[in-house]
């Protein structure tokens, strides 16, 4: 009990002196009592006193910390002297598990007084949690155990152990150190910022260090397949997006994140993981089935299909994989068409054209690919069906009866005779002919030709004549041809005129006047003038007159000195016998 | 009968007024004529560049001159005459009289064709005949012979060819 009475008297008495002096720990880089470091990290603190204006002689400081959380970095001399206090250390070492002491005093004047560093300590974090470091200050526990933080102040010349009014310790906090992505914002910006560089620091959310960390990022990137991409980092920690990009529609990059933080002993990592598409790629619309028929043609606009974000349509290049050869294919121009590599130039559009007619449907599969300067592409399939025409009509119609002068050759247009729809597959039909015995038949390029036999006259020669389409559709005619010698001028039996155009002086009709005939041909000799060809031609009735009848031919030039024609006129009456012929003779001039 | 020549007296007052009131505006009317200047555009060069492709066999190109000279002036005799013996050439009978027809209202008996001197009015006559012959109007055909021969035919239709024959020799 007097043992206590006589602590209690001596703090009193070291209080009233002391009311302005202090003493805290504090953080060297920071000056402040409120400290927070990362796991791992080294904790530099110092122990900081104000003495007021009176000198002191020296100090005894004993902090406690907690070993679980806190490592101290010199076990043996814990502390490092600081300016303050020039004198001898008296003491310098961990006095218990979790208590570190210092004292020091000086021996000679100029004491110190005001403020300064007495001594420095590390210590480094150990566990992530809350921590202090305290002054020992209580009267009885430490001052019983000998390890109370005082200092001595000059009173009356000589030191007097006093206690401090304040004595503020240091707060620590011990942070895990702690890395992590921003998978959702890192997309959202590779979404809104196709094609640009990633700057992948700004997406890592760090904890447990004061600043900016360095981060280290190790990237793996592969394509849909599997197969490895290169990917790159710029000096910024951007990731390199340019030539990583899929070129086509559909595909994705998949690139792995591994960033990593490195501070003291501690280690944090995450991972993530990017999809790369490419928004620049022209996406090209499901083309609708091109249908037409044969003969005809179809037109698809090709810019009616593709979007781009990134380039204009007219930028892109078109290209066909599998043109079909049973196909035409042209773009705007067939000349700026190369065929081999089925490329098409601007505007682009394709042009389909059947090369034949078909006899069913027939389907063709082929490739549209557009790709745009960034060589950036999409392909779609194209499906091109050529439908059959629809055979309305085939039907020939010949004259029933022909007569024609002898040794000379007869030309009948066929498509003047020939009524097929449609008329566009009047180029495919197949003709055939079955000759008479005196009479030969041509028919080449729409033209049939009677040729007959040298010097034969007679009549009743029937010739049959077949038209055919791919074997399906057929119609045949005949024809009754007659052959007779050119008449005498003596035997002119009716009038053979030759009537000239007044002013085109090469034109001229023949005209004769007979009743009860059914058809009259002419024929047109020259014989004086052998550059002209013999020509026969049919003759026509005029209207309103059931007797006369007319035909007209034009030469193609008069010939100096005038020409000589001999028309002679033949043909069948009305009861379907051969008239007598007649002829004229004429001059041109 | 006097109410009848009262009648008859009033009707020629009337008509009298009527004359003088037509007479008096007819000649306020030419009084107030103004004079109109008449632009003659010279398409001699056209018809005869006509007449040079009619001789080399170019019917049609004639025919578009032709037609381009009827659009600035429809009454040229040598443009109606040219159209007449080129649709009577092609067997357009119908044109080839409505051209003829033209023609030969305004050409007068001196008339000779510019792009081809030796075409008189004589030639559009005969074009004529020989077109409303092809057409099965004898009647028409041989109005025209008339005018051609100067003398009142009335030929059936062989002898009509015969005469158009002989006429175009």
């Amino acid at each position: 009990m007097r043992k206590q009475t006589a602590y209690a008297i001596l703090i009193i008495l070291v209080n009233v002196v002391a009311h302005s002096a202090s003493i805290q720990l504090r953080s060297i880089d920071s000056l402040k009592n409120e400290i927070t470091i990362q796991q791992g990290d080294l904790i530099d603190l110092e122990v900081f006193v104000d003495v007021g204006e009176i000198p002191s002689a020296g100090v005894e400081t004993y902090l406690t910390y907690e070993p679980g959380k806190l490592r101290l970095v010199n076990n043996e001399t814990p502390f490092q002297q600081g300016k303050f206090y020039t004198g001898t250390i008296v003491l310098n070492k961990a006095v218990s598990q979790t208590e570190v002491g210092f004292a020091v005093i000086s021996n000679a004047a100029p004491y110190p007084k005001g403020r300064g560093t007495v001594a420095k300590i590390q210590f480094i974090g150990r566990i992530a949690g809350e921590t202090k470091v305290t002054f020992n200050r209580d009267p009885q526990t430490h001052w019983r155990q000998g390890r109370y933080t005082l200092f001595t102040q000059f009173k009356d010349g000589k030191p007097r152990l006093r206690s401090f009014k304040d004595l503020t310790d240091a707060n620590i906090e011990i942070k895990n150190t702690l890395v992590k992505i921003d998978r959702y914002e890192l997309q959202r910006f590779v979404s809104e910022n196709p094609g640009k560089n990633i700057p992948l620091d700004k997406f890592v959310v760090a904890s447990g260090t004061e600043g900016r960390p360095k981060l280290n990022w190790v990237l793996n990137a592969e394509d849909g397949k599997g197969r490895p991409r290169k990917v790159e980092l710029n000096a910024a920690n951007q990731l390199i997006v340019g030539n990583l990009l899929p070129r086509s529609k559909g595909e994705v990059i998949k690139v792995d994140l591994r960033v990593s933080l490195k501070v003291g002993d501690s280690l944090a990592i995450d991972t993530a993981t990017l999809w790369l598409d490419n928004k620049g790629i022209p996406v090209l619309i499901r083309f609708p089935e091109v249908r037409f028929r044969a003969g005809s043609e179809e037109i698809l606009l090709l810019d009616n299909f593709v979007k781009d974000r990134d380039h204009k349509n007219a930028e892109l290049r078109w290209a066909i994989e599998g043109m079909p050869a049973a196909l035409v294919v042209g773009g705007v121009s067939v000349n700026r068409l190369d065929r081999t590599k089925g490329t098409i130039d601007n505007p682009p559009r394709l042009t389909f054209r059947s090369l034949n007619p078909v006899a069913s449907e027939q389907n063709f599969k082929m490739y549209v690919t557009a790709m745009d300067p960034d060589e950036n592409f999409d392909r779609g399939e194209l499906k091109v069906t050529v439908e059959p025409l629809p055979f309305v009509k085939l039907d020939l119609t010949l004259p029933n009866t022909i007569s024609l002068i002898k040794n000379e050759e007869h030309h009948i247009d066929l498509s003047r005779y020939l009524d097929v729809e449609p008329r566009e597959v009047f180029d495919e039909i197949a003709w055939e002919a079955l000759p008479s015995e005196h009479i030969e038949v041509i028919i080449k390029n729409r033209i049939l030709t009677l040729r007959p036999q040298r010097d034969w006259v007679g009549t009743a020669e029937k010739i049959k004549i077949v038209a055919k389409f791919e074997g399906k559709k057929v119609d045949e005619a005949s024809m009754t041809v007659s052959i007779f010698d050119l008449p005498e001028e003596a035997t002119k039996t009716f009038p053979v005129i030759l009537v000239r155009n007044p002013i085109i002086r090469t034109e001229f009709k023949i005209v004769s006047v007979l009743d009860n005939v059914a058809a009259l041909t002419v024929g047109l000799t020259f014989p004086e003038s052998p550059d002209l060809k013999p020509k026969t031609l049919m003759m026509g009735k005029i209207a309103q007159s059931r007797n006369v009848w007319v035909v007209n031919y034009e030469l193609e030039k008069l010939p100096v000195g005038g020409v000589k024609i001999v028309a002679s006129v033949i043909g069948r009456d009305n009861l379907n016998q051969n008239i007598t012929p007649s002829a004229g003779t004429f001059t041109l001039k | 009968m006097n109410r009848s020549f009262l009648l008859d007296f009033a009707g020629y007052l009337f008509l009298g007024f009527l004359i003088l009131g037509i007479w008096s505006c007819a000649d306020r009317e030419y009084n107030n004529l103004v004079q109109e200047d008449v632009i003659v555009v010279d398409k001699t060069t056209d018809l005869k560049k006509a007449g040079k492709k009619l001789s080399e066999g170019k019917v049609d190109d004639a025919l578009g001159i032709f037609n381009a000279i009827l659009k600035d002036d429809e009454s040229n005799i040598d443009a109606n005459a040219g159209l007449a013996s080129i649709y009577l050439s092609k067997n357009q009978f119908s044109e080839s009289i409505k051209y003829g027809n033209r023609a030969v209202e305004e050409a007068d008996a001196e008339y000779t064709a510019t792009f081809n001197p030796k075409i008189s009015k004589r030639h559009i006559h005969l074009i004529l005949a020989q077109a409303y012959f092809y057409t099965g109007n004898f009647n028409k055909s041989n109005d025209q012979i008339r005018q051609v021969v100067s003398r009142n035919v009335n030929l059936q239709p062989d002898a009509l060819a015969k005469e158009l024959q002989r006429l175009s020799r």
